[in-house]
């Protein structure tokens, strides 16, 4: 199947013009460790040039779809200085890389890139940018991993943990973008004025629970820190004696510690294994 | 004593003969500027003889498609959303959801671009269009697909050969889909204006191949306008759909039109052209087919 591993590199290339460069200065050494021949390897700089750039817009379009799941983060990261070629960095970034290469989702990506690049200044972009992952995974459930426990965290919950004041301020942004026909056009304009960007507060950091609704859009709560463990615990996922365990650990008096995490399996917060495989 | 399945040869036989058409995706129709398919169907009935529908199936049908396939007019199902070359873009999820779009749309065959329609698994902000790597097993794998498509569905898959400009791999195009349609045993839906642009970017005269292709395989044309271009000095065209067609791509369909002895049906694809504009390239291609 390697003409599946030319294909990524093609799109890999139309994305990374610095890839593609190096690729015709040195075919081999550009795509070393890749899975293709030779031959293959040659057939990538065999067109002109110029011809991976008759779409001179791709990127920006791809920036702009991905400013439809990260208005906030990437409306802040384009004001913090260096505009859109700030985000545009991305389509050069091992995180892209990366996500091609394993087939991964490129607005998931995307989202980690946001959160764990040194280069924005404005430790805000990062803080949003988790907000808008979470938001990102949850709208594709294929995502959800498959831990081989009993007990796991919903494929419709996220748990993430958050600068205090996050959630303000991306409820503040987000209100404003909306307003907006188009919110990531928006976000990609600096001339629109962004009002109440208010800093991130002090003290230590909160849970935040996000849970997908039925009609696409998403809840946030700041959750109790002995929720917040309780769902931490189940997220890489456990056994349901680690959960009474751990609610017992909290203070629960005998018989209550079952009650309690029955009660989150009617949330929908936890879910057996068997219900997701 | 074992019966053997028909081959390309008798299937063709009983596909119908649809003649001239034009062709719509999602929201097409109901976008400003965009040619009313159904004022064309009643002023001019001989220019849209069948809707060739583009189909993604996360986007469903939209009202215009639901409509026409209600009436009972003739259609075909126009993918937007396989890699037929990848084995694992085949989940069941997605072929249940063709099967239920291909159900209300009763479509003639199903046809589309044999490219990467999308990298990765198939979601949003994942869409893109590129050629098909031009090389020997990748032709392989994109027969082991459209037979497998047309397992699964039922229906006749015409692979169709995508725009693009960077194309990769050492066969020319139609060397590449004279395999294709050989080892699939299948037809073609071949797209004149998509081949003008590879022609022109491999620095082919239009007709290039044309002699060594079995053109008895061609049961589809597509003919649409395209846009002349440059990037940094290079001239390429760009698939632009314009009701202006290039002389290249008429070029092309003049030769073709007159060698295919299965064509069953040609789209005008100028979806995005007013009905008035789209006139003049509609009635060169009725004179064409005769």
């Amino acid at each position: 199947m390697s003409h599946l591993a030319l294909q990524r590199a093609v799109v890999r290339m139309l994305f990374d013009p610095r890839l593609a460069s190096a690729v015709y200065a040195d075919p081999h050494q550009a795509l070393a460790g890749e899975d293709l021949t030779p031959d293959e390897r040659g057939w990538l700089a065999d067109p002109d040039r110029r011809a991976w750039t008759t779409d001179p817009l791709f990127r920006q379009r791809s920036l702009h779809g991905l400013l439809g799941e990260y208005p906030t983060s990437g409306a802040l990261a384009i004001r913090a200085g260096g505009g859109q070629l700030a985000l545009l960095r991305f389509f050069s970034s091992n995180a892209l890389h990366a996500c091609i290469r394993s087939g991964g989702s490129l607005a998931v990506s995307f989202g980690g890139w946001l959160i764990a690049d040194r280069r924005f200044k404005d430790p805000r972009v990062g803080e949003l940018a988790r907000i808008e992952q979470a938001c990102a995974t949850l709208r594709r459930p294929h995502l959800a991993t498959r831990p081989p426990t009993d007990v796991t965290l919903s494929p419709t919950a996220q748990v993430v943990s958050m600068a205090p004041g996050s959630v303000a301020l991306y409820q503040s942004l987000q209100g404003q973008l909306a307003q907006r026909s188009d919110p990531a056009a928006a976000a990609l304009d600096p001339a629109i004025r962004l009002s109440e960007v208010a800093p991130l507060s002090p003290g230590p950091r909160e849970t935040l629970l996000i849970v997908a609704r039925p009609d696409g859009t998403q809840s946030i709560e700041t959750l109790p820190d002995a929720l917040a463990q309780l769902l931490r615990l189940a997220e890489p996922g456990c056994t349901r004696e680690d959960l009474l365990s751990r609610v017992r650990q909290l203070g629960a008096d005998p018989g209550e510690d079952a009650e309690i995490v029955d009660e989150l399996f009617s949330d929908g917060l936890l879910i057996l294994r068997r219900a997701v495989a | 004593m074992p019966m053997s399945r028909p081959g390309f040869d008798q299937r063709v036989k009983g596909l119908p003969k649809l003649g001239l058409g034009v062709s719509t995706e999602y929201g097409a129709a109901s976008a400003q500027g965009a040619l009313d398919v159904t004022r064309l169907r009643a002023e001019h009935p001989q220019y849209a003889n069948f809707l060739e529908v583009g189909v993604e199936t996360v986007k469903g049908l939209d009202e215009a498609a639901i409509a026409w396939a209600a009436s009972g007019l003739p259609t075909t199902y126009h993918f937007l959303d396989i890699n037929l070359d990848d084995p694992e873009d085949f989940d069941d999820v997605w072929l249940a959801e063709v099967g239920a779009i291909a159900a209300k749309l009763k479509p003639a065959w199903m046809c589309g671009d044999a490219g990467l329609w999308h990298f990765g698994r198939r979601e949003r902000g994942h869409m893109l269009l590129l050629p098909p790597i031009l090389s020997d097993d990748s032709a392989t794998a994109m027969a082991e697909g459209v037979v497998r498509l047309r397992e699964a569905t039922g229906y006749e898959v015409l692979p169709e050969n995508p725009p693009g400009s960077a194309f990769i791999g050492p066969l020319h195009l139609l060397d590449f889909f004279a395999r294709v349609v050989d080892r699939a045993d299948t037809g073609l839906l071949l797209d004149c204006a998509h081949l003008a642009i590879f022609q022109r970017m491999r620095g082919h005269g239009p007709l290039t191949g044309l002699d060594g292709f079995p053109l008895d395989r061609v049961v589809e044309i597509h003919v649409a306008g395209g846009t002349p271009r440059d990037a940094g000095g290079l001239e390429f065209i760009e698939d632009t759909h314009t009701a202006d067609v290039l002389p290249d791509t008429w070029e092309l369909f003049e030769h073709v039109v007159q060698r295919a002895p299965n064509l069953k049906a040609v789209v005008f694809e100028c979806e995005r052209n007013t009905l008035e504009g789209t006139l003049p390239g509609f009635a060169r291609l009725a004179e064409a087919l005769g």
